[in-house]
C-alpha cells in the first residue's frame, strides 16, 4: 500500500511578490550565514566620536547612539534573529507534532481534555506568558529561545492533531487498518507525509510570529542581551534618538518590517500552492 | 395546456461561454427557443449538458469570465441584448422568476424567510414595508405553509427542504411573472415530497397563467407537465416537440436512447421499448469538434456524421438535429 | 438569547479562573526569589531577615494556600499591596485599566472602519488593479510590527509633521483635547496591525460569500449587483470575520505592551513591565488578573455580537 499524497496542485507560477521574497530572503540568510565575510567592521566597536550619524560614505547605514556601524550590526542582527526564530519554530514543531498525533492516538476523553488545555494556551495572549517567563528565568539566548518555542509549540500540537484525526478516518488508512498496519508503520507512512504540506504552512507563520515575538521582547530590553545585536532592540535603543536624528531608527525598522512581510508573503505563497482548496 | 399564444420568449443562436485556464468552453453553443404565454416547456438534458448555464443566461445572470452572446433574445415584444443592466433588473423577479435546485443554498441563512419574500416586493416598489409582509405571509400560506404568520418569522435552517423549496416558488410567484424558469426544483427534494412540490407549481402556473421554462433530467416528470420539450446535448438543442410526439415518435439517437433508459414500466406510451443505457458519457467541453457531438455514444452514426448536423424540420412543430433525418 | 448569554458569561468566568491559574503556577514554579531580589544585597547576609520578610508577604504557606488566598483576594477586590510602594494593587489597577482599553478600543476602532472596507475593496476588485493594490496595503499592515509602524507614526507625524506628541499623558479631565491628542499615535500603531488582519480575512470570507447561491437569488429578484453583494453577502460574510476579530483580540491586548513602552502611555501593561523588573509579585499578578480580565471580556464582547448577527450561533450554543 503506497501513501496518497494530499491534493497536489500544480504549483501556480510565482507572482511578483513571492519573487522578490525569496530573492530577500536569501540575501538576509546569506547575510546570517556569512556575517563575519561580509560585515565592514566590527559589530561591537564603539565609536563616541562618531554617534547617530546618518547613512554615508563612511558608515554605509549609519552609525547608532554609541557609534558603532549599524550595517554590521545589521548583518549580524540577521543571524541572531534568524537563529532565534528557526530555533524556536524547530523546538516548537519538535514538541508539539509528536504530542499533538500522540493525543490523536489516545482515548476520546483524553483527546477533548487535552485539546481544551491546548486552547487555552493558544488563546491566551502570549506575550504577556513571554515577558513572565523571561523575567524570572533570567537573560540568555537559549531561555530567549525556549520561552519563544513553548508559546508556539501548541499551534503545531493542534495542527498535528487535526491532521492526524483526519488522515486516520481516510477510507485507504483504514483499509490499512482492518489489514493490521501497526500504529508506527500508519503514522511513518501515512500521517507524516500528508502532513507535510500543512505543517510548512503552518511553520512559515510560525517563524514570522517568532521573529515578531522576539523583536518584540527585544524592543522593551527582555530579549537578546546587549550588546549582541537584534533588530529589535536596536530599534528600542534607537527610538530615544528620533529627535536628533531618524534615520538610525529606520534602517533597522524597514530591515525588519521587510524580512516578515517577506515570510508571510510567502507563506500565503505556499499555502496557495500547497493547499489550493482551503479558503486565505 | 398550450394556449397558442404569441411567442412570449423568442431566442435565436445562444452562445455561452467560459473562459477558463484551461481553455474557452462552450457551454451553451447556438441555441433556438421560443416559449409561448402560459405554455410548459420542458429543457432535458443530463449533467454537463449547458441546461443551468442556459436559464442563467437568459436572466442575463452570468458572470466574467462568462459571456453570453445570441442573434436574437426577444422577451414580451423587448429586445434584451440592447437592454441596459437597470432595466434588466426591473424584468428579474417581476417578469421574469428564478427558482433554483437547492433551497438550503438559494436561501439567504441568516434572514427570516418572510422577509426573503417580501424583498421582492419591496426592489420593485410594489409595497410598503408593512404590505409587502403581509402579502409574504399570505403567499406563504398560498403555497402550503402552515401557521404561515409563525412561519414566516422562521429561518430557512428551521425548515424542512419541501418548506424552503416552497418559499423559493413564493418568491418567485409573488411578482406574478410572465415567465417562470424552474432549474431542476425537484431534484434535491426528498422523493416523497417531489410529486408535492411538483403539483405546487404546476398549481401556480395555471392560476398565474405565466410560461414555465422547467429544466430536468428527469423524463417522467417530463412527461406529467410538459407542453412542448426541447432536449439538449452538450450545449445543442438536438431535438424538439410537443410532449406527445417527442414520446411517441422520438427521432434522434439520444432521445430514443434517454426514453430507453427510464424505468416506468406503466407509461402507456412506453411500452414495447426495451430498457437501456446509453454507452459512454457526455463529451469534454473543451474537446468539442465540429462534427456531431453524439456520434461517438450513437449507434447509428455514419460518416456524414463527422460534419455537423442541421436542424430539420420534421412535422408540425418537430425539430431534429441528426443526418438520418436529412433527405 | 439569555441562555446564550448565560452560557458564555459562565464560560468566561471559568477560563478566567484557568489562565489565573497556570499564571500563578508560572510565577511560583519559576527561578528567582522575591525576597531576596526586593532585599537586594543585605539579604544574602541574614537569613533571618529573609525569613521574616517571607512571612511577612505571606510567601511561606504552602502554595495552595496561597493560591486560594489570592482567588479570594480576587473575588473581593483585593489584589494585595505593591511591594515596592506598599500601595493596594488594586487602585492602580482601576486607575490604569481604562487608560488600556482606550488603546484597545482606539486600535480596534481604526482597525475595522480600515480594515473592512479594504477587504471589501480586495474582494471585490480581485485580479484588478483596485484588489491588488487593497490586498498589498492589507498584507504590509499585517506584517509590519507594532513598534516599526508606532516608530515611522512618531516620525512623520511628530518629527516631520509637528503634529501630534510623540508620548506622554494627560488626564481626559484636565484636558481633553490634548489627551485624544496623545491617544491617536499609539491607538494607531495598535489599529494598522490590526486592520491587516481585518482586511485579509475580509476579503476572503466575501470573496466566498459573493459565489454563494443566494446571492446569485438576490439577484435573480431584480437587486443589482451592488445591491446583492452589500445586502446578502455583506452581512454574511462579516460573521467569521467578527469571529477572527474575537480570536486574535490578544494580539490588540499584546500590542499594548509594545505600544505603552514606545508612547510612555500609563496603562496596564506599562505597569506589568516595569513590575516584572522589580519582581513585584503583588502587582505582577494584580496587573496579569486585571489583562486576563479584559482579554476575556474582549472575547465576550464578540461572542455577543456573533449572537446578535448570526441566528445558528445562538441556537447551537445554548
Amino acid at each position: 500500500m503506497t501513501a496518497a499524497p494530499s491534493a497536489h496542485a500544480t504549483r501556480p507560477r510565482m507572482g511578483a511578490g513571492p519573487k522578490v521574497a525569496v530573492v530577500y530572503l536569501a540575501i538576509v540568510a546569506l547575510a546570517a550565514i556569512f556575517a563575519g565575510v561580509l560585515s565592514p567592521r566590527d559589530p561591537l566597536a564603539i565609536n563616541p566620536s562618531n554617534i547617530l550619524a546618518s547613512p554615508g560614505v563612511r558608515n554605509l547605514l549609519g552609525t547608532d547612539e554609541l557609534g558603532r556601524d549599524l550595517l554590521a550590526r545589521i548583518i549580524y542582527g540577521a543571524r541572531v534573529s534568524l537563529e532565534v526564530a528557526v530555533s524556536a519554530v524547530v523546538l516548537a514543531c519538535a514538541i508539539g507534532i509528536p504530542l499533538g498525533i500522540g493525543v490523536a492516538f489516545c482515548g476520546r476523553r483524553v483527546e477533548a481534555f487535552a485539546m481544551r488545555i491546548i486552547d487555552v494556551f493558544v488563546s491566551l495572549p502570549e506575550i504577556f506568558v513571554a515577558i513572565v517567563i523571561l523575567a524570572f528565568a533570567g537573560g540568555g539566548l537559549t531561555t530567549l529561545i525556549v520561552t519563544i518555542g513553548l508559546l508556539f509549540f501548541p499551534h503545531f500540537a493542534r495542527v498535528a492533531y487535526g491532521m492526524t484525526r483526519s488522515i486516520r478516518a481516510r477510507e485507504h488508512v483504514l483499509s490499512a487498518i482492518s489489514l493490521g498496519a501497526g500504529t508506527t508503520w500508519i503514522v511513518r507512512k501515512e500521517i507524516l507525509p500528508n502532513m507535510v504540506s500543512v505543517i510548512a504552512v503552518q511553520a512559515s507563520f510560525t517563524l514570522s510570529f517568532a521573529m515578531l515575538m522576539e523583536a518584540g521582547l527585544s524592543f522593551l530590553g527582555l530579549g537578546v542581551p546587549p550588546p549582541t545585536p537584534s533588530w529589535g532592540q536596536m530599534i528600542g535603543g534607537l527610538k530615544n534618538y528620533i529627535f536628533i536624528n531618524a534615520w538610525p531608527v529606520v534602517v533597522p525598522s524597514i530591515v525588519l518590517f521587510a524580512t516578515i512581510l517577506s515570510v508571510n508573503v510567502l507563506g500565503d505563497w505556499l499555502q496557495d500552492s500547497l493547499n489550493p482548496e482551503l479558503q486565505r | 395546456m398550450t394556449d397558442g399564444g404569441e411567442r412570449l420568449l423568442s431566442v435565436r443562436n445562444l452562445v455561452t461561454t467560459f473562459d477558463t485556464p484551461a481553455g474557452r468552453v462552450r457551454a451553451v453553443d447556438g441555441v433556438d427557443l421560443d416559449i409561448r404565454s402560459s405554455e410548459v416547456v420542458c429543457l432535458v438534458g443530463e449533467s454537463g449538458s449547458g441546461k443551468s448555464v442556459l436559464g442563467l443566461s437568459l436572466l442575463g445572470l452570468i458572470d466574467p469570465p462568462g459571456r453570453v452572446s445570441s442573434d436574437t433574445l426577444r422577451f414580451d415584444g423587448r429586445d434584451l441584448i440592447s437592454l441596459p443592466e437597470s432595466e434588466m433588473e426591473r424584468l428579474r423577479g417581476r417578469e421574469i422568476a428564478m427558482i433554483f435546485q437547492e433551497p438550503l443554498s438559494a436561501l439567504n441563512p441568516s434572514r427570516r424567510v418572510g422577509d426573503q419574500i417580501a424583498e421582492v416586493l419591496r426592489v420593485h416598489s410594489l409595497a410598503s414595508r408593512a404590505e409587502a409582509m403581509d402579502r409574504a405571509i399570505e403567499w406563504l400560506g398560498q403555497v402550503g405553509i402552515e401557521d404561515a404568520k409563525a412561519r414566516a418569522r422562521s429561518y430557512p435552517h428551521q425548515l424542512s427542504g419541501g418548506q424552503r423549496q416552497r418559499v423559493t416558488i413564493a418568491i418567485a410567484c409573488i411578482c406574478n411573472p410572465k415567465l417562470i424558469i424552474a432549474d431542476e426544483p425537484t431534484t434535491a427534494l426528498d422523493v416523497t415530497v417531489q410529486a408535492q412540490v411538483l403539483d405546487l407549481l404546476m398549481d401556480m402556473q395555471v392560476r398565474l397563467r405565466s410560461a414555465l421554462l422547467f429544466i430536468t433530467h428527469d423524463l417522467g416528470v417530463v412527461a406529467e407537465i410538459a407542453d412542448r420539450v426541447a432536449v439538449l446535448y452538450a450545449g445543442q438543442v438536438v431535438e424538439e416537440a410537443e410532449v406527445h410526439d417527442l414520446y411517441a415518435r422520438p427521432a434522434h439517437p439520444y432521445t430514443i436512447g434517454l426514453l430507453a433508459s427510464v424505468p416506468d414500466v406503466e407509461s402507456p406510451r412506453r411500452q414495447g421499448i426495451p430498457m437501456s443505457t446509453i454507452p459512454g458519457s457526455v463529451p469534454n467541453p473543451l474537446e468539442l469538434d465540429a462534427g456531431c457531438r453524439f456520434r461517438n455514444r450513437c449507434g447509428k452514426a455514419h460518416d456524414r456524421c463527422m460534419q455537423a448536423p442541421p436542424m430539420i424540420d420534421l412535422q408540425q412543430g418537430h425539430r431534429v438535429r441528426c443526418w438520418l433525418h436529412a433527405g | 438569547m439569555l441562555a446564550y448569554l448565560g452560557h458564555r458569561l459562565v464560560a468566561a468566568a471559568l477560563t478566567l479562573t484557568l489562565a489565573f491559574a497556570v499564571v500563578f503556577a508560572a510565577i511560583h514554579l519559576l527561578p528567582g526569589d522575591p525576597v531576596t531580589m526586593l532585599l537586594g544585597e543585605q539579604a544574602g547576609a541574614d537569613p533571618e531577615v529573609v525569613q521574616k520578610m517571607r512571612v511577612r508577604l505571606g510567601l511561606d504557606r504552602p502554595l495552595i494556600e496561597q493560591f486560594a488566598s489570592s482567588l479570594t483576594g480576587i473575588a473581593t477586590g483585593d489584589l494585595g499591596k505593591s511591594l515596592r510602594t506598599g500601595e493596594p494593587v488594586f487602585t492602580d489597577v482601576i486607575v490604569r485599566l481604562p487608560r488600556s482599553l482606550e488603546l484597545i478600543a482606539g486600535g480596534l476602532s481604526i482597525a475595522v472602519l480600515l480594515g473592512i472596507p479594504l477587504g471589501i475593496a480586495a474582494a471585490k476588485g480581485r485580479g484588478r488593479f483596485s484588489g491588488t493594490a487593497a490586498s498589498v496595503i492589507a498584507i504590509a499592515g499585517f506584517s509590519a510590527p507594532v513598534f516599526v509602524s508606532g516608530v515611522i507614526l512618531v516620525i512623520v507625524f511628530s518629527l516631520w509633521l509637528n503634529l501630534l506628541p510623540s508620548s506622554g499623558f494627560v488626564e481626559f479631565a484636565d484636558d481633553p483635547l490634548m489627551h485624544l491628542a496623545c491617544l491617536v499615535l499609539p491607538a494607531t500603531a495598535i489599529g494598522i496591525n490590526f486592520m491587516g488582519v481585518v482586511a485579509r480575512m475580509t476579503r476572503a470570507s466575501l470573496a466566498d460569500t459573493m459565489t454563494k447561491e443566494y446571492v446569485r437569488l438576490a439577484r435573480a429578484k431584480g437587486l443589482s449587483r451592488q445591491a446583492a453583494v452589500l445586502y446578502h453577502a455583506l452581512p454574511n460574510a462579516l460573521v467569521p470575520v467578527i469571529t477572527i476579530i474575537g480570536i486574535r483580540a490578544g494580539s490588540l491586548l499584546g500590542g499594548t505592551v509594545i505600544v505603552e513602552a514606545l508612547f510612555d502611555w500609563p496603562g496596564l501593561s506599562s505597569m506589568l513591565v516595569s513590575a516584572v523588573f522589580a519582581r513585584d509579585y503583588p502587582v505582577i499578578q494584580g496587573s496579569l488578573v486585571a489583562i486576563f480580565a479584559v482579554f476575556v471580556l474582549i472575547g465576550l464582547a464578540i461572542d455577543i455580537c456573533q449572537g446578535l448577527v448570526d441566528p445558528r450561533t445562538r441556537e447551537t450554543a445554548a
